[in-house]
């Protein structure tokens, strides 16, 4: 260990003191690796003996309640691998891109401090909380341990965050498919892959699915050449290039068509599919940094730290702190912790790896995509990155405004990389996932030997590996959504709670999409590109869950030990409350209008007024008014939200703490575990 | 006792792969094993294996239809992680 922490001195130093040098990647994984280590061995150790007392003597739920279907006592690193599977989706990939606008510091340094001491013990202490409660959900947990007004308010917050999710999800799918018909072809073709697969699985080959997701890689490796024909060909290459409009409208009816048809038709399918290729590709990302080691060519803090940035607005703080969510501390997360993984733990000392550890590897995760942006040639990486709205429409004007940030590009050096990976233009691919494809592209094709020929092929690969996980999240949300409406709309009309009753089906589902679809569709006509309002507005739910999840595991450690170890999550979640709430008040108020979204609606009426915008502009511009201040409502409305149940949670501390209220924890009791070591 | 069994066996031959994981032996067998056991689990086939084993079935199609409809009704009950 004394050896690690040396190591891992030493990586923080090269970075530290390569003043004026580009620092090799390896410096920066060898230090995250040897950090995150410590902070296993350590800090999550500690927890585990001291705080939660964790004992492998005590019958887990998955012992206790085995019933051959939730509950089944799973070996440790088998679980381990399903776990991480089901926290790592889109999120650690694009946040750390897109924060990479504040140069590669920042991201590293959010990364390394929020996992070790936020996010994974966040998702540890709520896996251990749902363990010692028969596998409860964060839900039921926070109606037990605060109060009824807590399960409410989850409840809300979850189905508002699928909303603004699935939105920002589909705005990274289309910016990396617009005007890219290689990207399209290969992408519609999962269509009817993820269609054969789910026949083959049902009536073929029954029960086969390794087998039939092995086909279906082949079969999408088939797609990914096809697409590189379809986009060198003068009379199929037009019919696969679409405008950002048009493609969001094409997932808008995807959408409600993926998640009104049966479920082992097209969504589990392709989920299988998704998370054999994720694992895959996050495994060779792995091996590919450490075979090219690549050197990082945006420097360590940019210009864009006072708040000016092209990509988002808002400065360092708090910013930085939202746009990488996932890969730091996501509420989301405390979902999967208190959904299936607690059921299947066998002993309650694998909770240590299983509830620390995936998210450490998470953030190693989103380390990696932090390389891999952060690899690209600053000016490029801002060309990708930055909206038309921001840099100019054209490409001469925006490599002028970038060359003019102090990153040089020129029109001629994107045409040529834009022509290299098979696509007519690179200028304004906003979202992230095409500047991240375009660092894992290199990496790959430096570290397969194929150099410059297989640019284009890697390329379209990586996009197609984040596509393909998006459009399940897409589908999968989309049915939980529609779940959580008919829960709610079967109490008032009974027939449409009812899971199998088609008229129920389609009309909640043609809400959740109309929902998500509405914003996305805004998303793609906003001339700063979307992102800038909603993966805020995204990061900004995403923690104010996490800060619901903190909420009850320090009303838990409240219980438990009174003060003493209640530091352990009540200053994440101190500095979670005050990171989100100056975001989500300045996303709301600020008087600047690239930031606040009252102030642009007011700029905007302000033109109206004054006759600045063009006839033909006029509706759009209502609309862009309108939108604006609906993202300020619900900006607001998560506030108020979270505030409630801080003021309710703390209502409850009082009581714990002035010995007004019993400290009544709902753990179930302890049984005698007749689970052997030798058996596990 | 609860008899435990946390890598479970296949309800269809594996020959191929058991064998040539047998064979690797030492630390890279171990390691293609467990890699077989997470693939297995993720692709739902451990749990159709269990499915069998606690309710004393057989494989068919209709019992893995069965199988499939109630367990991807629960899987798909929560959201997909961002």
């Amino acid at each position: 260990m004394a050896l690690l922490s040396v190591a891992g001195a030493y990586c923080l130093a090269a970075i530290a003191l390569n003043r004026g040098e580009p620092v090799n990647s390896v410096w920066i994984l060898g230090a995250a690796a040897c950090f995150f280590l410590i902070g296993f061995r350590f800090y999550a150790k500690f927890i585990a003996s001291k705080v939660m007392g964790l004992d492998d003597s005590r019958a887990t739920p998955a012992e206790r309640l085995r019933n051959g279907h939730d509950y089944e006592p799973t070996n440790k690193w088998i679980l381990f691998g399903h776990h991480f599977a089901a926290i790592a989706g889109p999120g650690p990939l694009v946040g750390p891109t897109l924060a990479a606008q504040f140069g590669y510091l920042p991201g590293l340094l959010w990364i390394l401090f929020g996992c070790v001491l936020a996010g994974a013990v966040q998702d540890f202490v709520i896996l251990f909380c749902s363990m010692r409660r028969n596998g409860r959900t964060l839900g039921t947990m926070a109606k037990e341990e605060i109060g009824r007004m807590g399960g409410i308010i989850s409840l809300i917050t979850v189905l508002l965050i699928m909303v603004i999710l699935l939105a920002v999800v589909g705005l990274v799918v289309v910016n990396a498919l617009k005007g890219s018909p290689w990207g399209a072809f290969t992408i519609f073709m999962m269509l009817p892959i993820s269609l054969f697969m789910g026949i083959y699985l049902r009536f073929i080959r029954p029960g086969k699915v390794l087998e039939g997701s092995l086909i279906g890689f082949v079969l999408l490796l088939a797609a990914l050449v096809g697409g590189r024909m379809v986009s060198q060909s003068p009379e199929w290459a037009p019919a696969f290039t679409f405008t950002g409009a048009t493609l969001a409208l094409i997932i808008i009816v995807y959408g409600f068509v993926a998640s009104t048809l049966p479920v082992w038709l097209v969504l589990a399918p392709r989920d299988y599919l998704a998370t054999f290729v994720k694992l895959g590709v996050v495994f060779l990302l792995a091996i590919g940094i450490i075979a090219v080691r690549p050197e990082l060519a945006l420097p360590p803090l940019t210009r864009f730290v006072d708040g000016t940035g092209p990509i988002f607005a808002g400065k360092i703080f708090p910013f930085c702190f939202i746009t990488i969510a996932c890969g730091s501390i996501s509420g989301f997360h405390s979902l999967i912790a208190s959904g299936t993984t607690p059921k299947m733990i066998s002993k309650e000392w694998h909770a240590w790896p299983i509830g620390y550890g995936s998210m450490l590897l998470e953030g190693f995760v989103a380390l990696m995509a932090l390389v891999a942006a952060a690899s690209l040639a600053p000016g490029i990486y801002f060309a990708v990155n930055s909206p038309p709205g921001i840099v100019g429409a054209t490409p001469e004007a925006a490599a002028a405004t970038i060359t003019g940030w102090g990153f040089p590009v020129t029109g001629g050096e994107m045409a040529q990389l834009a022509t290299r990976v098979g696509e007519t233009s690179l200028f304004a691919r906003t979202g992230g996932a095409p500047s991240l494809a375009l660092g894992m592209a290199h990496i790959f094709s430096k570290s397969s030997g194929g150099g410059d020929a297989l640019l284009g092929f890697w390329y379209h690969f990586a996009i197609m590996f984040e596509a393909l996980f998006i459009l399940t999240i897409l589908d999968a949300g989309t049915r939980v959504g529609r779940f959580m409406l008919q829960d709610v709309l079967g109490l008032i009309y009974k027939p449409i709670g009812q899971v199998g009753w088609m008229p129920g089906i389609v009309v909640t589902s043609a809400v959740i999409v109309g929902a998500w679809g509405y914003f996305l569709y805004q998303g793609v006509l906003d001339p700063l590109g979307g992102i800038n309002s909603l993966w805020p507005l995204f990061g900004i739910a995403n923690q104010l869950l996490a800060a619901i999840a903190l909420c009850v595991a320090t009303t838990v450690l409240l219980k438990m030990h009174g003060l003493k170890y209640v530091f352990i999550t009540a200053i994440p979640l101190a500095w979670l409350l005050v990171v989100n709430f100056t975001a989500g008040i300045e996303k709301v108020f600020s008087s600047s209008p690239r930031l606040g979204f009252l102030a642009s609606a007011q700029a905007m009426e302000t033109a109206l007024e004054s006759g600045k915008i063009a006839a033909a502009q006029v509706a759009q511009t209502h609309a862009r008014i309108f939108n604006e201040r609906l993202d300020a409502a619900i900006c607001f409305l998560f506030l108020v939200l979270v505030a409630l149940i801080v003021i309710d949670s703390l209502r409850v501390w009082y009581g714990l703490l002035s010995g007004s209220s019993e400290p009544k924890t709902s753990e179930s009791p302890f049984v005698l575990s007749q689970l052997e070591a030798s058996q596990l | 006792m609860i008899e435990t069994r946390l890598v479970s066996t296949s309800y269809a031959s594996r020959e191929g792969l058991t064998g040539l994981i047998s064979g690797a032996g030492g630390l890279l067998g171990s390691l293609l094993a467990f890699l077989r056991d997470l693939a297995r689990e993720l692709a739902d086939e451990n749990a159709y294996t269990r499915h069998l084993s606690w309710h004393g079935r057989n494989h068919s199609r209709e019992e893995w239809k069965a199988f499939c409809d109630s367990r991807l009704a629960s899987k798909y009950k929560q959201g997909k992680c961002c």
